[in-house]
């Protein structure tokens, strides 16, 4: 029985070829990336850009050269951010946005280098598109959108904002979605993305990175050695160097690589979390956070009780049923605002391809006998 | 004339050139770049001069920037 439901924080389990991709590496492979041209470092900068073509492929571009990569999403999102040219300008965001966006725009805010203004969302969250042509864009120097929630997880309709943004800059903050949903950078004209590779793509902690349409536009975030352009004191212009700087997390790389190529089979379907989900909300006392439409609805939920905290209902599904969620405001304390669970926030339920119906049935089970629990 | 060298803009391109030529059967092989070209501290591709038109058609085909040093 597979009791792990906090996928959304981090994946367990991976497939088994991640660490054994990791301990082959460390025990036998070796190498850094780019420094030297002996077999050893040639065979560890090919699988470090085997995994970056891979990434393109799964991610839908065709410029795997203009994916770099970072220690996780956060790091990927501050780049952008804080890369842009955006003093004096307005910055737009969905209402559902982690802290790893709110934070750097407040960073900014607060200094009054920029205006922070939400877009038009319906209850759940959804974006409102047809609010969106009532929108000034005039003056604004960046849209940023969490792809699919991380409280109750609901999917952005990027394409259609991509195409309503136009010109304007937008990032995506695909955390969450990545690995659960299919993308179409290329094709839906996506600016910036932002992934991480140890949640849906089921890869180790510290690797992650971003996607950049146009990475001219971006100042580096951190500067340092690169193995190329060796002679002068400036990054190099061209990626996936220039934002690149000192020795990547190949160990991590690697065990991404294999986590990529060895995807499993998910063994739940949409309409098992969906009947999860329904079934949740018949039980007395609990409230479902989904989207209003199962067509956006993706692979995480949150839920709350009337009587019971989120903290007392992660601790007893802990104690009682060895269940393992994340309770509390997830970092994303916009989310809850808009959503209108602020401040106790919920009780999140994130599976991950490795939970079978099973799984998701002995879940509802546990939440049904939680009620009783004193 | 006896050496021909590849360099390139960075290492992604090193390793997708030389993938290219394996694949094409176009000998080569990576080495340290020669300090007297360049300061890289990286890799670049040794090949004969008789491959230089192949490795140019190829290379500028896929879209791998590159510089040919022969001396």
């Amino acid at each position: 029985m597979n009791r792990y439901f906090d996928n959304g924080s981090t994946s367990f389990p991976k497939p088994s070829q991640v660490a054994d991709a990791i301990h082959h590496y460390l025990t036998h492979m070796g190498g850094t990336y780019g420094r030297s041209a002996y077999q050893r470092v040639y065979e560890a900068t090919a699988m470090v850009e085997t995994c970056r073509d891979a990434l393109a492929h799964r991610m839908g571009t065709a410029r795997a050269e203009n994916i770099a990569f970072c220690s996780n999403a956060t790091m990927a999102i501050n780049t952008v951010i804080k890369g842009l040219p955006l003093t004096g300008k307005r910055v737009w965001v969905s209402p559902l946005e982690h802290n790893a966006v709110m934070r750097p725009l407040w960073e900014l805010a607060k200094h009054g280098i920029i205006n922070i203004h939400t877009l038009p969302a319906w209850p759940d969250g959804t974006i409102n598109i047809n609010a969106l042509s009532n929108i000034d864009l005039s003056n604004t120097g960046l849209i940023v959108v969490n792809h699919q929630s991380n409280v109750n997880g609901i999917i952005q309709p990027v394409e259609t904002i991509a195409q309503w943004a136009g010109k304007v800059p937008l990032l995506v903050d695909g955390s969450q979605s990545v690995g659960h949903l299919p993308i179409h950078l290329d094709q839906w004209g996506i600016d910036y993305f932002a992934f991480t590779g140890h949640k849906g793509l089921l890869g180790p902690s510290g690797t992650g990175g971003f996607f950049a349409k146009h990475p001219e536009t971006l100042v580096p975030l951190i500067h340092g050695g690169t193995g190329s352009r060796s002679d002068s004191y400036d990054m190099p212009l061209d990626v996936p160097d220039r934002f690149q700087a000192g020795t990547p997390n190949i160990t991590g790389i690697c065990g991404l690589l294999a986590a990529l190529q060895h995807f499993p089979q998910p063994r739940h379907t949409h309409a098992d979390l969906l009947h999860l989900m329904n079934a949740i909300a018949q039980l007395p006392g609990y409230k479902v956070w989904g989207a209003n439409n199962p067509i956006e609805q993706g692979a995480l939920f949150s839920i709350t009780h009337h009587r019971m905290t989120p903290s007392d209902m992660a601790d007893k599904l802990y104690r009682h049923f060895g269940i393992e969620v994340r309770q509390g405001l997830h970092c994303a304390p916009a989310a809850h605002r808009h959503l209108g669970s602020f401040p106790n926030g919920t009780l999140r339920i994130a599976p991950s391809p490795y939970h079978t119906s099973d799984d998701l049935e002995f879940l509802l089970k546990s939440l049904t006998e939680l009620s009783s629990i004193q | 004339m006896h050496r021909t060298i590849l360099t390139f803009q960075n290492t992604r391109n090193v390793i997708k050139a030389d993938q290219l030529l394996a694949h094409h059967g176009i000998r080569a092989r990576i080495i340290p770049v020669p300090e007297h070209i360049s300061s890289e501290c990286g890799m670049c591709i040794e090949t004969t001069p008789e491959n230089t038109l192949a490795i140019q058609s190829l290379l500028t085909e896929n879209h791998v920037q590159f510089t040919i040093q022969q001396w």
